[in-house]
Parts: structure tokens; sequence; C-alpha cells
């Protein structure tokens, strides 16, 4: 399960280690619902028999479904790609990768992660930032990709800052370019904001991987190509990466837990309290299956508190950190 | 008569040189204690918005001592010497907090000259304003001799850290962000948590770094950037892999940092970028990838 800020990926791995079933749909802001969802419709061609024997997270929300389906393996995202994308193409040197609100860069040596870069503070020139501008423009996000294509000048708009990029995009449209010179103005921002901001520094080496989210705009893909003069590989299953990658992570793990039976139909629940054990006001995530405690984040120190029970002002001291 | 002391910026610096002087002339001193929510939360009221994060924790902490002493010292620091500069937030500190607590009576102390002759002179002239014209140098002398000591004795402590087995990462950064459990504490947690031990940028010898970072680069007049860049010249094979922590927006660091990126960037090295955001999952992503990254050349590096 790769369960990110915008989407969530699973796939089903078969004893053979090959892709039995994929899934893909939106979070909505419900990470324990999405999962849910996804399971349903990754196991609903399932033989009778055949039985879940390990499970992996990874993704923004990886901790928590981790907790939630009990995972062998909960793994950072930059990890879960590597190992993904190594798997259906083993020589890949560069892999980049734009997704919701996140984008990050891999360089590999050999098989092995040598360098690695995220954003840092803003998401600018990410998946949400085309999908705000696609609505802007009247465009479904996914046909953003041909209009781009058909443009024959690129517009010139600015990509150090969403902010500006947007002011740029309003203004060229009010002065009469067309709305392809626009999209593929946008991709070509996206493009050259990432490379400013997340690729400063690095030495791009081909083969180069393209996958997240972004990967399935061809406009974007157009433009990666030309900046960097090399040609770009967009994985058929490029947003499915990391999922695969943390289900081969838990397959060589294994040993795991089986997944719980019932897990679709289990009411999950999250609630965040505001510890009140010290002026810091730790905001201490705590999860609940049934209106049990069964895992708690957010906790700073050997003080905090999360409540037992959802709903309950009956605390109990926590005896883990983190 | 007591002085307030804020337990924030160069305190980490300088902790036993300032309450030494002080408690040597018989001034009683208070701190402002731990960084907490509440606090940055006060200092964010009062800074400008175009503040560093470490600058609106400092403005927390001194309003944290107002009503219990009778000043805060607020010490403004400029040079230590030609090329040897500090933050320009500390060349101006002195007027922001005055500015920014107007009636709250401050204590201040101008740091601007050659080294330890320099700050011998900055402190007599304190102690005169203290009325101590007399008693000053022992004061200094004496608080000098411990700061030597403890800074030693850090030394001392993790040099002997380093020769023991595990994994050791460099946490390289401004003092104030290395040893405030506020900024820092998430991130050696989770180093710990992920079976590294942390090691601090500026726990070695600093005229050593200051020499190493003379030779990555000339034109770095920023005496604690100086210390930082030098410490991961000097020492970058001797760990596992190098964090850059930075508060944003620090103006400093931004420009130093990308120059030791560049230039002694042949070890693991990830720079961490903090600011008063609570959310912590961005760092833990950062830190275990970063861990799976060094672990992944250690194997292939055999």
């Amino acid at each position: 399960m790769d369960v990110g800020s915008i989407s969530t990926k699973g796939v089903l791995l078969d004893e053979g280690g090959e892709i039995a079933a994929q899934a893909y749909l939106w979070t909505e802001g419900d990470p324990v619902g999405a999962v849910q969802r996804l399971l349903r419709e990754l196991t609903r061609d399932l033989p009778a028999e055949a039985e879940i024997t390990a499970v992996g997270t990874t993704g923004s929300a990886r901790k928590l479904v981790g907790a939630m389906l009990e995972a062998t393996v909960v793994k950072n995202e930059i990890t879960a790609h590597a190992v993904g994308t190594l798997s259906k193409c083993p020589d890949v040197r560069t892999i980049l990768e734009i997704g919701g609100q996140d984008a990050k860069i891999i360089l590999l040596e050999n098989g092995v992660v040598a360098d690695y870069a995220m954003n840092t503070l803003c998401a600018a020139g990410t998946g949400a930032f085309l999908t705000s501008q696609a609505k802007r423009l009247g465009l479904n996000v996914e046909e953003m990709g041909e209009w781009a294509l058909r443009s024959r000048s690129p517009a010139k708009i600015a990509a150090r800052c969403t902010v500006f990029a947007e002011t740029d995009m309003v203004h060229k449209a009010q002065v009469g370019v067309s709305k392809e010179d626009l999209v593929a103005g946008l991709c070509a921002a996206v493009v050259s904001n990432y490379l400013n901001n997340v690729g400063k520094g690095k030495k791009i080496y081909p083969p180069v991987v393209f996958q997240g989210g972004v990967s399935k705009n061809a406009g974007v893909v157009a433009a990666f190509e030309q900046e960097l003069e090399l040609p770009v590989i967009v994985p058929e299953n490029g947003h499915l990466m990391g999922a695969l990658g943390v289900a081969l992570l838990a397959r060589r793990a294994g040993g795991g837990k089986r997944l719980p039976q019932d897990i679709t139909e289990t009411s999950f629940k999250t609630e965040v309290h505001a510890c009140p054990q010290c002026a810091n006001h730790c905001e201490i995530v705590c999860f609940y299956r049934k209106n049990q405690l069964i895992d708690h984040w957010g906790n700073r120190c050997e003080r905090g508190m999360a409540m037992t029970a959802a709903g309950n002002d009956a605390g109990v001291k926590l005896s883990k950190g983190i | 008569m007591t002085v307030g002391i804020p337990k924030a910026y160069l305190y980490y610096r300088y902790q036993h040189l300032w309450e030494g002087f002080f408690r040597a002339l018989d001034l009683e001193v208070v701190t402002s204690g731990g960084t907490d929510r509440a606090l940055v939360e006060a200092g964010n009221k009062v800074a400008s918005d175009e503040g560093c994060l470490p600058l609106k924790i400092y403005l927390g902490h001194v309003a944290r001592l107002r009503g219990k002493c009778d000043m805060v010292f607020v010490p403004r620091l400029k040079s230590r010497g030609q090329f040897e500069e500090y933050c320009i937030r500390f060349f101006g500190i002195t007027d922001t907090v005055q500015s920014t607590f107007p009636d709250l009576p401050v204590l201040s102390m101008n740091l601007d000259g050659k080294g330890r002759q320099g700050e011998e002179k900055a402190f007599l002239s304190l102690g005169r304003r203290l009325g101590h014209r007399r008693r000053a140098a022992d004061a200094y002398r004496a608080a000098r001799w411990t700061q030597d000591a403890e800074d030693e004795r850090a030394r001392v402590a993790q040099f002997n850290l380093m020769q023991t087995p595990g994994t050791k990462i460099l946490l390289a950064g401004q003092p104030y962000l290395l040893h405030d459990a506020y900024t820092s504490g998430p991130i050696l947690r989770t180093l710990h948590a992920l079976g590294a031990q942390p090691v601090f940028s500026d726990r070695f010898y600093r005229k050593a770094c200051r020499d190493a970072a003379e030779e990555l680069t000339p034109e770095c007049f920023w005496l604690i950037n100086k210390e930082i860049s030098g410490a991961i010249a000097q020492y970058r094979h001797e760990v596992d892999g190098v964090i850059l922590l930075s508060a944003f927006p620090c103006g400093n660091d931004a420009l130093t940092s990308e120059m030791i990126l560049r230039r002694t960037g042949d070890v693991p090295m990830i720079k961490l970028m903090l600011d008063d955001q609570q959310g912590e999952a961005g760092m833990q992503t950062r830190l275990e990838s970063f861990m799976d990254m060094m672990a992944g050349r250690r194997v292939a590096n055999g």
C-alpha cells in the first residue's frame, strides 16, 4: 500500500512476486477509508483460499495504515520507490518523481541509492499545483498532456513560485496566449522548478525514469526530455512503484502477520489530543480500532499522555516517544 | 541584583562565560528555562514576520524573563576580529529587544574585537558599567577558564564517543539549533531510534575547524559558519553521514550549506530545514531514507 496525500495505490503480489492485482484511487483526506476501499478492490477477484501473508506500507500515511494493517514493513517513500523501480529497470541511474504534494529525485549507483533530495517547505510545481491550474483553465488535469503537446511556442511562465506562476499565467491568458501554449508553458515551468529546487546541483545520468502521478502528463515528460537532453522513461506502472517496492520488501522480510479478515469492515478512528502534561502541548494522534487505542504518534517526551479509548477523558501515560 | 539570561542563541556557546562572570561579581543569575511551544508562540507574536525561527525563540525567552530579574542580559555580538563576524541578527539583537520591549531594563555588552583580548576588553567594560571596575578582570578570567574547561570536557566526551562502534552521524549547524531540545530533540530522538549516534559540529577544536574552513573558501566571514563547514571538511570521513541542520530562513546557512554540499558532498549528506510547523512526518521520512541510503552504500562498498 502506498498511501499518499492525494492518491492511494496498492498492489498484490503472487507467490512468484509478480503483480496479481493493482488498484488506484483518491485518498480524499481519509487514508483509512481509502485503504479499506482499495483492499476491497484488490481482493475482489481473489480465490477464496488465497491468503495475504505479509503487508508493506509506504507514503505519508504509512504509519497510520501500517498500524491498521499490522504491516510487516513500514518503509519511507525513497527506499520503497528505489526498490520498486529497480525491480522493473535494474540499471536505472536517476529517478524523477513528482506526486501530489511532494517531489523527489533519487540517484542510484549500481542499484544502490547514492543520493536523494525532496522538496522542502513548499509544494510548488507538484501535482496539486497542476490540478488547480487545470481547473482555472477549465480542463481536466488528465487532458493537460495532450493540450501541451499541441503547442507550437510554449508561453514563458515564471517557475520560481506557484504564486508568481499563477499571476504570470493569468496575465498571459489575458493578453491572448492560446490555451495550448499556456498549458505547455505550465509543464515547462513545473520541470524547471523541479530541476532548480529538488534537482539543484545533482548530476543527472541516464537511464532516467520519471514516475509519480505527474508522469502521466505527456507535456511534462516532453519538457523533461527537452531540458535534460536525455530520453526519459515513463514506466507503464509508474504510479505503482512505491507500492510495488514496499510489497517486495514485505515479501523479502516474510514471516509477517496474516492480514486480519474483517479489516475492511472494522471501524477505525483517529483523534488528536493536545497532551496536557506540559507547555509543549504536543498534538498526539491516537489511533483506535473499535474504539480501543492501538497506536499513537506525535509525542515528544516521556511525560506524554494519550486517551485509552475514543471519546474518553481517562488518559494513559505513554511509554514510547516519537 | 539579578541578571536574567535568555537561554537561546549563543547561550549555547557562552553559557559558562556569561553565568560565571556575573556570579563572580556576586550577581544572581536566572535563565529563562527550556524552549516550549507556548514560548515560541509568544516570540512569534512579537517578532517581525521576516525574522528567523531562532530569533522568534530568542524573543520568547526574553519575554519569559520579564518580571523575574532586574535586567536582561542581551549582548551585542559583532566580531572576534577581521573576517570572523557573527550573524547580523546578533549585531542588532540589543536594539531588536529594546524596541520590542521598550520598558524592559536591558544590560548590553559590545563584543567587537580581536580574539581573547577583544573579549576581555568587552567584559571589563561591562564590569565597569555594573560598578565593578576592579573585580571585573578576575571575574572574566575565572569565567573564561570555566568555559574553556567545559568546552574541553564536551570535546573529550565526543572524541571518546567517536571511538565507540556503531553508526555516527555528524549533526552540523548553529549551536542554538543543535542544543535546544525543542529544535533538535525530534531529530536526535529519531536518530537514536534508528540506531545512530549523533555527534555535533561544535564539539571539535574550533581553531582547527576555522583553519580547515579557510582552505575550503577564503571568502566566508561568518565565524560560526566557518566552524561548521570546517568541522565537516575535517571530520566527514570519520562519521557515516552528515546532516546539515538549518532554520528557515537563515541567510548565512543558505549560502554556506550550498558551498558545503558542493565541496564536501563526497559523503552521504542531507540538509534538513526547520521551521515552526509542528509536523514531523517530513523530517522522519528524510531521516529514515538517509539511514537506508547509508546502509545501502555500506553494503555496496563492502
